[in-house]
């Protein structure tokens, strides 16, 4: 009599009869056995069955969030006994947990689903709402996250503020965006990332004072807070304080090359809140890092610091390699190292770029002096 | 203390630094002389085994039982006391087989020893190891021996039947038993104890989820149950009947020079395992020796003989 290799779909969804179906480890196991047999959807469903369980199993997270991604593969069983089930849960088997593992992962179905799962916990809910609307807002869904963050804001917590101010930001509402900051002074009082983003919001709204009042308070909550140290670096010179302007942005680029003005916050029930880069912040009112390190370039010239400088610029182009400000600077910075053929192909690449530009005029007449030195310095 | 297998063999050995309340490492080379083991003592009893329980060893086995993902380098998401059940696993299998060796040596020495993860009298080890035994004698008796191939049953006959609770190790069972597996492939594959796999597939078969599967008609394999209890001619007539049948088969030609060999007929064995160099010339090595070694036993017959 001919037997069949592999169990079909007909004899997983017997099985799964058999089951208790509220027991989350059965149906993530199930979900184990039907992904590899190949009966994908069955697979999915007993898994998303799990995960909205209390108590579901790591695996089943892992199992989710494989089968979103096509993969079939490092697929897990659930640990087999009780004890080592709730050590499991208590070890980051929360939806909680796997939605935000899944956010940072970009995997943003499997993070909806479990974000899903997670309010069904009361005490995760909020987080969850919070998490939810982030991911609607980068989705471009605006009435799912604004519905999303007015249950979020329901309980305000910081991830919560922060991200709904953030995104009014975002749609250019800068005001609405600083008055929720206002009515919850209090919290932004307490929150270096809060006092930030007060500060960051007033920068961009033409408030200077404000702003550097708030950076330097979030500073003082929080000097690692790279993103502040830049920002401070922006004041400053927004202010006509170009020392301190230096001092901040140099001290900025210390701790960290990269400047990502915007985070979302996320919160997987902790306690803390998990940074995650907020990629389209290019809705925002230009300020973006290759502004910053211009400005610390330029601010580096004029203080004589060539050499630091042109590696500055260089950092620039690199990421850019047609950036007209930064070649401008760049060959002012080489021309100033006698290194004028250099800095005569930086212009000229300027010239390219921008022909009829007024850095293009300018480079045009920096680059006519520059060869009639280079020919001085040519070797005979 | 060290000296060869052949002489003293390891529950002895192991007793014997028992009685004695011995600490340090007891160092063994089983006939493969590149894989030795380490057998940790404090006080006479037996704290760990290297390599086959150690960490590394515990992460690629709960790995391969799908607990971990394949690229997991340590085990700290499984709870402490799964892990030592698998490290407790792995050293029971690996010294049921160790103190079967007769060939290889020991050498013990003494000295201060952390404690380690497991505490085994070599008593309590060979209770063990006996009561696993009975056990795997019983179930072969009651499954119809090792041969059955288990499968998924019917979608109907699954459906109607009572709820059941399955953990990690039946669910691998409904993964690999495909009915073309027998039970000792099957639990060969899932590197579990034979009398494990066999109570669990049991359990299934009752609760109306898995189907055993008649044995495949194998002259060849129930040539070998014969051989085993002695019955050396039933045993040459399958093979014989066999190779008739399918000339290629060069397992059949080598077991049928092994009955031979048993039933004293060593030039009849060597012209089965002629045979067996014909239909299959990679086994040719293999072969030689064992003509080689009737041969000289036929030679030596003879020559007492004279």
């Amino acid at each position: 009599m001919a037997v069949p290799s592999a169990p079909d779909g007909g004899q997983l969804l017997a099985l799964r009869h058999r089951l208790d179906p509220a027991d989350p480890v059965a149906l993530a196991n199930l979900a184990w056995l039907s992904a590899r047999a190949g009966e994908l959807e069955l697979a999915q469903q007993a898994a998303r069955q799990a995960a909205a369980l209390p108590g579901a199993p790591r695996s089943a997270w892992r199992t989710l969030e494989r089968l979103a991604l096509g993969r079939t593969d490092g697929l897990t069983l659930a640990p087999p006994d009780t004890a080592a089930r709730a050590a499991g849960a208590s070890r980051g088997g929360s939806p909680l947990v796997a939605a935000v593992a899944a956010h940072r992962e970009a995997a943003s179905a499997v993070a909806e689903a479990c974000y899903q799962a997670a309010l069904g916990d009361p005490a995760l809910a909020p987080a969850a709402w919070n998490g939810l609307a982030v991911l609607h807002e980068q989705r471009g869904e605006t009435e799912a996250a604004d519905a999303a963050w007015q249950r979020a804001l329901a309980h305000p917590s910081e991830g919560a503020i922060h991200n709904r101010a953030l995104a009014w930001m975002r749609r250019g509402d800068l005001a609405r965006g600083r008055s929720l900051l206002a009515e919850h002074a209090d919290r932004v009082a307490e929150s270096a990332p809060l006092l930030f983003l007060a500060g960051y919001a007033a920068l961009l709204d033409d408030d200077p004072a404000m702003a550097r009042f708030a950076v330097e308070a979030a500073l003082a909550r929080d000097p690692d807070l790279v993103r502040a140290q830049f920002t401070l670096g922006l004041v400053a010179e927004r202010l006509g304080r170009h020392a301190e302007a230096l001092t901040a942005i140099r001290r900025g680029l210390m701790m960290s090359p990269w400047f990502v003005p915007m985070v979302w916050l996320l919160e997987n029930g902790s306690g803390g809140s998990i940074e995650l880069a907020d990629e389209a912040a290019d809705a925002l009112p230009k300020i973006a890092s290759d502004d910053v390190l211009l400005i610390l370039g330029r601010s580096l010239l004029d203080a004589g610091h060539l050499g630091e400088a042109l590696g500055v610029f260089d950092q620039v182009l690199l990421r850019e390699e047609q950036h007209t400000a930064a070649l401008f600077h760049r060959g002012v910075v080489l021309a100033k190292l006698r290194r004028y053929g250099e800095a005569l192909d930086d212009w000229e690449r300027l010239i390219e770029a921008a022909p009829g530009s007024s850095l293009g005029d300018v480079a045009r007449r920096h680059a006519a002096s520059a060869r009639e030195l280079a020919t001085l310095f040519a070797p005979a | 203390m060290h000296g060869p297998l052949s002489e003293i063999g390891l529950i002895e050995v192991l007793q014997l630094l028992e009685r004695g309340e011995r600490s340090g490492r007891l160092r063994v080379v089983g006939p493969d002389q590149a894989a030795a083991r380490t057998l940790h003592l404090v006080r006479g009893r037996v704290v760990a085994l290297e390599p086959d329980a150690s960490d590394a060893a515990v992460v690629r086995a709960l790995i391969r039982r799908h607990e971990l993902p394949a690229d997991a380098t340590g085990a700290a998401e499984i709870a402490p006391d799964r892990r030592e059940a698998v490290r407790a696993g792995l050293a029971r299998s690996a010294l049921g087989v160790m103190l079967h060796w007769s060939r290889g040596r020991f050498d013990f020495e003494a000295g201060p020893t952390a404690d380690g993860p497991l505490s085994w009298s070599a008593d309590a080890l060979v209770l063990d190891l006996v009561e696993a035994e009975s056990r795997r004698a019983e179930l072969a008796d009651a499954l119809g021996g090792w041969g059955g191939r288990p499968a998924l049953a019917p979608a109907e006959q699954v459906r109607d039947g009572a709820r059941v609770h399955l953990d990690a190790l039946d669910w691998r069972i409904l993964d690999a038993a495909d009915g073309r597996r027998d039970l000792a492939a099957l639990a060969a594959h899932l590197a579990e104890p034979l009398e494990t796999v066999g109570e669990r597939v049991r359990e299934l078969v009752a609760a109306a989820i898995l189907q055993l599967h008649d044995p495949v008609d194998d002259p060849t394999r129930q040539a070998r149950v014969a051989i085993d209890s002695g019955r050396y001619d039933e045993a040459i007539e399958r093979l014989r009947a066999r190779v008739v049948q399918v000339p290629a088969d060069g397992e059949a030609w080598r077991t049928l020079g092994l009955a031979e060999v048993g039933a004293g007929r060593f030039d009849r064995a060597i012209a089965a395992w002629t045979a067996w160099c014909q239909a299959l010339p990679e086994a040719t090595a293999d072969a030689d020796a064992l003509i080689r070694a009737a041969r000289t036993m036929m030679e030596a017959l003879s020559a007492s003989r004279d």
